[in-house]
C-alpha cells in the first residue's frame, strides 16, 4: 500500500504542473486581460491603466508572470484578486468555498439517504408500482437541467408568498431580518436557506445513484453465492446489507473520491440562481474579468484534491473489496 | 420630494448589492460601489441637483484665483469624524498626499497629475487649504468633488510612519467595523461577507448636515446591503417584497413589476421610461487601413459616412431593439444632457433615397447581383463587428445591415468577444495602429462628466485611446484637429453659456462628418417599495438627475414610512 501511495503522490507532480500549464495557457489564450474592461470608460485616464498594469505585473512576460505565480502558489501564496483590490485570494475563496461546501454536503447527506432505500426497494421489489414510479420520476430528474427547476421553484415560493404570505426564503444565505442571532437561529436559518437549493442538487444524484444501486443490487442477488446463502437459510437482513450491498456499492465507492473536488469547484448553475454565495458566481466572475490568479489558484486546489480524491478511492476501495490489494 | 413635516426618523433601508465589497480602506478600494465611499461624507464642492452647478459642501467657502488654477476653501468648523474628532485642513493635505503616492497605487491617483505636472496644495490654516491645478480647465472642479478626506490621525500617522505599504495595511475586511474612523452619514456595523453588510447613522454628521427644518441628516437609521449576485435572483427578492429599490434594465423586469403592482400583490412605485442612461451605442469605419487602400478611401470620406449615417433607422433600433424604451443619439453628448445637444444635428436622418444619391455621387453604380460597385468594380461590402455578449448592439448591427442591403450596400456582421473587440479596435503597437484589421465596429462608451459632457481628450484627441474611427497620432482631416482645438478651449471656459456655445461647434463638427455614427441610448427606469419615501421631484427626475450619476434618490432625504 506504502510504495502505491508514493508511486500515485509522484505521479501528482507532473500532472499538476501540466495541469497548471495547461489553464494558464487557455486563459492567456482568450483576448485581452483584466484591464481591457475599463477601456469604455473615459474616466479612467491611460496614466491609471498604466498604473495598474505594473501594479499588476501585466507589463510582464507571460513567461514570467507564471513562474512568479507558480512560485508563490508552491510556496501557499495564492496570489491577489486584480478585481478585489488586491484582496489575497485565499481570503477571497475560502468563504464562498465554505458556502459551497454546505449546499454540497446537505445535499449528499440527502441524497445518499433517498437513494440507498429506493435502490433496496426497487432491488428486492422490481417492477412494482414504487419502482416503476421511481423510474418515471428518475429520468425527468436525469433529464431536466438543475437549474430549470431551481426557476422553476423560485417562480413557485414567489407565488406562495405573494398570495399567502408564507415566507420560505428565495434566495441567499441567511434572512436579513435576524438581527445578532444565536448560533442555533444562525443553523436553522442557513438550514432553511439550503433547503431548496440542496434538494435540488440532490434530484439528479438521487436518480442516477438509485439507479446504479439498484441495478448493481438485482445483479449482485442474482449471483450463484447469493442463492447458495439464501438457500442455506441465511437470515434476509444479513444476506441484504453484510453480502448483496457490500458488493453492489462498489461503484459509489469508487466515485466517493470525485467529492472531494466537487466541495471546491462549487455547486454549479445553483448556486447563481439562488444567489448562494458559493464559489461558482465568484468563479464565473473572475472569467469575465480575467482575474487571472483566482481562476489559476482555483484550478490548481482543486486539480491538488482530485487527485488526493482519486488516491482516497482507491483506499476506500481496498477497504471495502477484498480482491483489491495494492501490493 | 417630501413636505418637511410628513418625515418621519428612523428605519432600515434594504438595498441589494451584486457583489461582496472589497475593502473598508478607501485608498485600495477600486471595486464600484465601494464600502469607503458608502461612509464618505463627500468633497469640499458638490453638484446642486437643481441648478446643476457646483456648491460648496463641505467647504463654507470656496474661491477661485484670476488665473482659474487656484481654489480655496475654508471648511465648516462643525466637520466631525465619526470618533469625535474634528476634520481639518490636515486630513485633506495628508489624503492628497497619499492618493498622489503612486506608490499607494490608489484609484483617484491619475486626477492629481496632468502629463507631468503635479497638482499642489497648502494648508492656510486649521480650517483652510487651497489646491492648485497645473492648468486651468473646467474638470477640475469634478476633481476637487471627487478627492474626500480620510482621517489624517489614522492614515496620514500611518503614512508619515511606514510609507505607503503602512496605508495599505489598513482597514481591509478583517478589521472590526467598529475601529472604523469615517465622514459620511453612515458607518459599517456588521459585515458577513457573501451575505449581507449593515451601516449604521454616524451621529457627528447630521452636526454640520442638517434638512430646511433644521433636522440633523440622514433621516434613516440604518442601511442594509444584501448581496445578491445574480440580477434575476435580485429581481425575484424585489418582488417577494425583502428589499426596497430595483432598478430594471429591460422590459421584461419592468413587466413583471407591474404585472405584480396591478394584481395588488405588490405595495412598489415605479418611475418608468424615466431618461437615457449615461451611455450611449456608436457605430464607426476604420480610417486606418493602410492593407486595404479602397476600403481606407471610402471610409475617409466625409459622403460615404454621411450616407451610411442616413442607412440607420434609429426609429425602428429604438422600436425593434429596446422595446420603445431609447433615445436617439447624435453626437459625442449623451442624450441624458439634453440641454446640452446642439441645433440641427440630426443632419442626416434615416433616408436611404438620400443615401443612394450620396453613393451615386460617390462613382458607385449597382452590379449584376443588385451590389453597389465602384468605378474599378469594387463591391461595396465590409463588415460589422461588435462584442458578442451583447445582444442590443447586435440587434443593432443587423438592423444597419438590413437596411443597407436594401439599397445595395452589403454588410456583413460578425461577433466577436468584448476583449478581442477591444484588441482590434485599439491595438498597443503603434505600427499596428495604422494598420487595423476591422472594416467597422459598434461599441458603446459609458459614464464620463457633466461638466462638459461633450467628452473627454482620449476621445476627441487625433490616436486618443477612446478615439475609434481614427487610432493615428496624425490628423487626417481637417476637422478633426479643429474640434480638438475647441475642445481644448472649452476644458478652459468656467462659464457655462460659453462652455455650451463651444460645444455646439464641437458637435456641429461631428453632425456633419460623422467620424462616429452616435446610435441610441437606452431608458432608465426605476421601482421602489411605496415604504421608501423622498424621491426627487419629476421634473427634476427627468432627464439628467435620474441618470446613472444620482439615481432618482438622494438617499440622504431619503425615509422610511412603516405603515
Amino acid at each position: 500500500m506504502i510504495p502505491f501511495l508514493i508511486r500515485r503522490f509522484l505521479q501528482l507532480i507532473p500532472t499538476f504542473v501540466l495541469a497548471c500549464v495547461l489553464v494558464y495557457v487557455l486563459i492567456q489564450a482568450a483576448p485581452g486581460d483584466f484591464l481591457s474592461q475599463f477601456r469604455e470608460n473615459p474616466r479612467v485616464t491611460p496614466e491609471a491603466l498604466e498604473l495598474l498594469k505594473r501594479k499588476f505585473g501585466l507589463d510582464r512576460s507571460y513567461l514570467e508572470q507564471f513562474w512568479i505565480w507558480f512560485t508563490n502558489f508552491i510556496r501557499g501564496d495564492l496570489g491577489i484578486s486584480f478585481s478585489h483590490s488586491s484582496r489575497p485570494v485565499w481570503d477571497l475563496i475560502a468563504p464562498p468555498m465554505w458556502n459551497s461546501m454546505i449546499l454540497v454536503i446537505f445535499s449528499l447527506i440527502l441524497s445518499y439517504a433517498i437513494a440507498i432505500p429506493v435502490a433496496i426497494y426497487g432491488a428486492t421489489r422490481p417492477y412494482s408500482t414504487f419502482d416503476r414510479l421511481f423510474s418515471v420520476f428518475s429520468y425527468f430528474g436525469l433529464g431536466i437541467p438543475s437549474f430549470f427547476f431551481g426557476l422553476l421553484a423560485i417562480y413557485m415560493l414567489l407565488t406562495l408568498k405573494q398570495n399567502t404570505g408564507w415566507d420560505v426564503p428565495i434566495t441567499g444565505k441567511s434572512s436579513s431580518n435576524s438581527i445578532n442571532p444565536t448560533p442555533w437561529q444562525y443553523f436553522g436559518d442557513v438550514f432553511m436557506h439550503a433547503l431548496v437549493p440542496s434538494v435540488i442538487l440532490a434530484l439528479r444524484s438521487i436518480s442516477s445513484e438509485s439507479r446504479v444501486l439498484r441495478a448493481q443490487l438485482m445483479e449482485v442477488m442474482g449471483q450463484d453465492y447469493m442463492r447458495t446463502a439464501k438457500a442455506k437459510g441465511l437470515e434476509y437482513q444479513k444476506l441484504m446489507y453484510k453480502h448483496a450491498f457490500r458488493n453492489a456499492v462498489l461503484p459509489i465507492v469508487a466515485g466517493l473520491g470525485g467529492l472531494l473536488p466537487a466541495f471546491l469547484s462549487g455547486s454549479g448553475f445553483i448556486e447563481v440562481v439562488f444567489a448562494w454565495p458559493g464559489l461558482t458566481p465568484l468563479l464565473l466572475q473572475a472569467v469575465q474579468e480575467q482575474d487571472i490568479y483566482v481562476l489559476m489558484s482555483t484550478t490548481a486546489l482543486t486539480t491538488i484534491l482530485y487527485i488526493v480524491g482519486n488516491m482516497l478511492s482507491d483506499i476506500l476501495l481496498a477497504a471495502v473489496d477484498p480482491r483489491i490489494r495494492y501490493s | 420630494m417630501s413636505k418637511t413635516g410628513d418625515v418621519k426618523m428612523g428605519g432600515t433601508l434594504r438595498l441589494v448589492q451584486l457583489k461582496d465589497f472589497d475593502t473598508y480602506n478607501p485608498f485600495t478600494s477600486e471595486g464600484r460601489p465601494s464600502l469607503p465611499e458608502l461612509q464618505d461624507a463627500g468633497g469640499l464642492i458638490t453638484v446642486d441637483p437643481n441648478s446643476g452647478d457646483y456648491e460648496p459642501y463641505m467647504a463654507d467657502k470656496m474661491t477661485i484665483s484670476k488665473d482659474g488654477k487656484t481654489f480655496t476653501f475654508t471648511l465648516r468648523p462643525e466637520l466631525k469624524w465619526s470618533d469625535g474628532q474634528a476634520i481639518t485642513a490636515d486630513d485633506y493635505l495628508s489624503t492628497f498626499a497619499i492618493y498622489a503616492d503612486e506608490k499607494v497605487g490608489a484609484s483617484l491617483y491619475s486626477y492629481l497629475y496632468e502629463g507631468d505636472k503635479k497638482v499642489t496644495w497648502k494648508k492656510l490654516g486649521n480650517l483652510s487649504l487651497s489646491i492648485t491645478f497645473p492648468a486651468k480647465t473646467v474638470q477640475n472642479l469634478e476633481t476637487i468633488s471627487y478627492l474626500t478626506p480620510q482621517p489624517d490621525h489614522v492614515f496620514g500617522a500611518a503614512y508619515r510612519a511606514k510609507g505607503a505599504d503602512g496605508v495599505k495595511a489598513l482597514w481591509d475586511l478583517k478589521m472590526d467595523p467598529k475601529d472604523l474612523v469615517v465622514s459620511g452619514p453612515w458607518k459599517v456595523d456588521k459585515y458577513v461577507l457573501g451575505e449581507r453588510v449593515t451601516l449604521s447613522k454616524n451621529k457627528y454628521f447630521g452636526d454640520w448636515n442638517k434638512d430646511s427644518a433644521g433636522r440633523a441628516l440622514p433621516y434613516i437609521s440604518n442601511l442594509q446591503y444584501n448581496i445578491v449576485p445574480d440580477i434575476n435572483a435580485s429581481l425575484a427578492q424585489f418582488l417577494a417584497g425583502n428589499t426596497d429599490l430595483f432598478q430594471p434594465t429591460n422590459r421584461d423586469q419592468l413587466s413583471q413589476i407591474a404585472d405584480a403592482k396591478k394584481a395588488g400583490k405588490l405595495n412598489v412605485e415605479i418611475a418608468a421610461n424615466i431618461g437615457p442612461v449615461a451611455s450611449v451605442d456608436m457605430l464607426y469605419f476604420n480610417w486606418n487601413k493602410s492593407s486595404d487602400p479602397v476600403k481606407q478611401g471610402w471610409f475617409r470620406d466625409k459622403r460615404f459616412r454621411q450616407a451610411m449615417s442616413m442607412l440607420v433607422n434609429k426609429d425602428a433600433m429604438i422600436d425593434q431593439v429596446l422595446g420603445g424604451f431609447g433615445f436617439a443619439a447624435w453626437t459625442s453628448v449623451y442624450p441624458l444632457y439634453s440641454d446640452w445637444i446642439a441645433p440641427n444635428v440630426d443632419k442626416y436622418k434615416f433616408n436611404p433615397a438620400g443615401a443612394t444619391k450620396l453613393l451615386t455621387a460617390m462613382g458607385f453604380k449597382k452590379g449584376s447581383d443588385g451590389i453597389l460597385q465602384d468605378s474599378k468594380g469594387h463591391k461595396l461590402s465590409f463588415t460589422l463587428i461588435t462584442n458578442s455578449e451583447n445582444n442590443r448592439r447586435q440587434q443593432l448591427a443587423r438592423l444597419f445591415a438590413d437596411e443597407a442591403k436594401k439599397v445595395g450596400v452589403d454588410v456583413k456582421t460578425n461577433f466577436i468577444p468584448f476583449n478581442q473587440l477591444l484588441d482590434t479596435i485599439g491595438p498597443e503597437d503603434d505600427k499596428a495602429k495604422l494598420d487595423r484589421k476591422f472594416d467597422s465596429a459598434i461599441s458603446g462608451i459609458g459614464g464620463g462628466g457633466f461638466i462638459n459632457p461633450v467628452g473627454v481628450a482620449s476621445m476627441l484627441q487625433c490616436g486618443g485611446d477612446l478615439n475609434n474611427y481614427n487610432s493615428s497620432k496624425k490628423c487626417i482631416a481637417p476637422w478633426e484637429s479643429q474640434m480638438y482645438n475647441l475642445y481644448l478651449q472649452s476644458r478652459k471656459e468656467f462659464d457655462i453659456t460659453k462652455r455650451k456655445a463651444i460645444a455646439n461647434k464641437i458637435q456641429a463638427l461631428q453632425a456633419e462628418n460623422l467620424g462616429n455614427l452616435y446610435l441610441v441610448s437606452q431608458s432608465s427606469h426605476y421601482a421602489w417599495d411605496s415604504r421608501v419615501k423622498g424621491e426627487y421631484p419629476k421634473k427634476i427626475a427627468t432627464p439628467l438627475w435620474a441618470s446613472s450619476y444620482f439615481g432618482l434618490r438622494n438617499v440622504l432625504l431619503s425615509w422610511i414610512d412603516e405603515k
